[in-house]
């Protein structure tokens, strides 16, 4: 039997494979941060975080750092968290609660609605005229839907609902019906590129890795299901069912798990959603987890999990919800260690270069394990980077 | 005397559970490691988050949802890392046959190509309570510093 190369080209249509070199080239990672990261919208946040005037969070976008505050007016701004004086930082906490932003090295204060309110020993720039009112912090947009808050570093880019399309339908009455309180968060840099954890968080196939998924959803090892995916605009896509689709937590003995369901869902009903080009909504009945990918280089990824739940329930149900949260997800969770496993031996391996391609060719008219949502991603990939993702390095 | 001598004899046996615990870990005698709680007992990984501004809760299961948990790992797909547990007892405080007890601890992992590393720090929070003469956990909670901590272990702190 002749075995091909794995530099061999796949006999397969262009759409169905990868070229793995888009996950560990140093010039693709560069121009992702230019021409993918900030020309789109991201999400950074739940507005729960930032419940009062003056609550603030910090992040990295596009490899930037920004600041994300709710104003004294109610609105919910962003700017590059960087001093128009000598570029330090100005806010050098997670977050908190501010009525003001003061610069720690040499004092220059700003509104939080970015204005520059005051620079120490003014007298000093008399002679230069310096005008503090065109030295604000320099905004971004932002925009929140269902509580999401997302920002835009692109100011030619089309506004967020343009943007998202239609794919946030079946999130808006989970995610907006009821007010919700962020009740988790953490972080870790894991050994991977971001796109491969993207890839995990959208692609089914891989639930078959799942020791408690292969015991309580039916439709990872069956061929059709009520549960379907979902090809958004601009690279989104989704995992639903318009059926009767549950996760079957009694097979695998881990009953009682669901009580304070999410308004608009069924009891023991999933729905995930994936935002191009960094952002996973993955609801199981009664808890939401929202990860974020922030890429550090080619091989780290920064990757940020939330947990959210309805905020006004009983103390009963916050338990309940936070087992459910923690047996899939938690830090210690059974399934989120075997993702991260996954992909960090996957990216590992992959670096090697012997096997060039990836394979996207399932095609199994949108049951749970079709690929189509893979190709979908790629092809808003390529569109934005301008290369081929089947052969990045060719002349466009 | 003697009451003062029971005390002592109490104390050292906490921190000799507390220092048999960490190594029924690193040995993963998990069902060794269990038989450490009593019935009624809870076992936590708490956290805080500077982000959310707020304490969390990592892991947190009775006695009896451990048993499962811990029967099902060899099921997982795991880390393949080795653990080891560096304790420090730090206070015992005793009332009866019930007590409080504060450890300082830190984990090291060593990876298959034999690379060690600092995986977390913390402390433990131990409610024990003496049964038979035998002192057992009540509610055994690791606190971390660490917030970030890769790679996962299916495996208790």
């Amino acid at each position: 039997m002749a075995v091909s190369a794995g530099s061999e080209i796949p006999d397969l249509p262009e759409t169905h494979y990868l070229d793995n070199r888009i996950y560990f080239d140093q010039e693709i990672y560069s121009q992702e941060q230019s021409d993918v990261f900030a020309k789109v919208w991201l999400f950074v946040c739940h507005e729960s975080e930032l419940a009062q005037p003056g609550d603030f969070r910090t992040t990295l976008a596009a490899g930037k750092p920004v600041v994300i505050v709710r104003g004294q007016d109610d609105v919910i701004r962003t700017f590059y968290n960087i001093c128009r004086h000598r570029a330090s930082p100005v806010v050098r906490s997670d977050a908190g609660n501010a009525t003001e932003f003061q610069c720690f090295y040499h004092l220059w204060t700003y509104g939080l609605d970015g204005a520059c309110t005051g620079i120490t020993k003014p007298a000093g720039y008399k002679a230069v005229n310096l005008d503090r009112s065109k030295l604000g912090l320099i905004p971004i947009r932002t925009e929140t839907i269902a509580g999401l808050v997302f920002i835009c570093l692109n100011e030619d880019a089309p506004d967020l609902k343009t943007f998202l399309g239609d794919i946030m339908d079946p999130l808006m009455d989970p995610l907006g019906g009821e007010p919700l309180d962020v009740f988790h968060f953490h972080k870790a840099d894991i050994a991977t590129n971001w796109k491969l954890w993207q890839d995990n968080n959208s692609e089914r196939y891989h639930s078959m890795l799942h020791v408690i998924n292969r015991k309580t959803q039916p439709w990872v090892k069956g061929k059709t299901s009520p549960m379907k995916l979902r090809l958004g605009e601009n690279g989104h896509s989704g995992y639903w069912s318009d059926g009767v689709a549950e996760v079957d937590y009694a097979a695998g003995g881990y009953a009682g798990v669901s009580s304070g369901i999410l308004p608009g869902l069924r009891e023991n009903e999933m729905r995930v959603i994936n935002l191009f080009p960094d952002t996973m909504v993955n609801i199981r009945s009664n808890v939401i987890r929202i990860d974020r990918m922030v890429p550090i280089s080619p091989g780290c990824t920064r990757i940020e999990w939330w947990g959210l739940g309805l905020r006004d329930v009983s103390e009963e149900v916050r338990s309940e919800r936070l087992r459910h949260h923690n047996m899939f997800w938690g830090p210690a969770g059974r399934n989120l260690g075997e993702d991260i496993i996954a992909v960090e031996e996957q990216w590992a391996a992959m670096s090697a270069d012997v096997v060039r391609y990836s394979i996207l060719a399932r095609e199994e008219e949108l049951n749970p394990t079709d690929d189509a949502n893979l190709r979908a991603y790629y092809q808003e990939w390529g569109r934005l980077t301008g290369r081929a993702p089947n052969a990045p390095f060719d002349a466009v | 005397m003697e009451k003062e001598l029971a005390q002592l004899l109490d104390k050292e046996a906490i921190f000799d559970l507390i220092r048999v615990t960490a190594a029924r870990l690193d040995d993963e005698a998990l069902e060794e490691w269990l038989t450490l709680f009593a019935p009624d007992s809870f076992y936590e990984i708490a956290a805080a988050s500077p982000e959310i501004q707020s304490a969390m809760s990592w892991w947190k299961s009775s006695r009896e949802e451990l048993e499962k948990i811990l029967s099902e790992v060899t099921e997982h797909v795991r880390d393949p890392g080795k653990r080891l547990h560096l304790v420090t007892p730090i206070l015992a405080e005793i009332n009866g046959n019930n007590a409080s007890a504060i450890s300082h601890f830190s984990i090291t992992r060593t990876d298959t190509d034999g690379r060690s590393s600092l995986y977390v720090a913390g402390r433990y929070e131990d409610e024990l309570v003496k049964i038979d003469g035998r002192w057992l956990y009540a509610s055994h909670r690791a606190v971390l510093d660490t917030r970030m901590v890769e790679p996962f272990t299916h495996l208790p702190l």
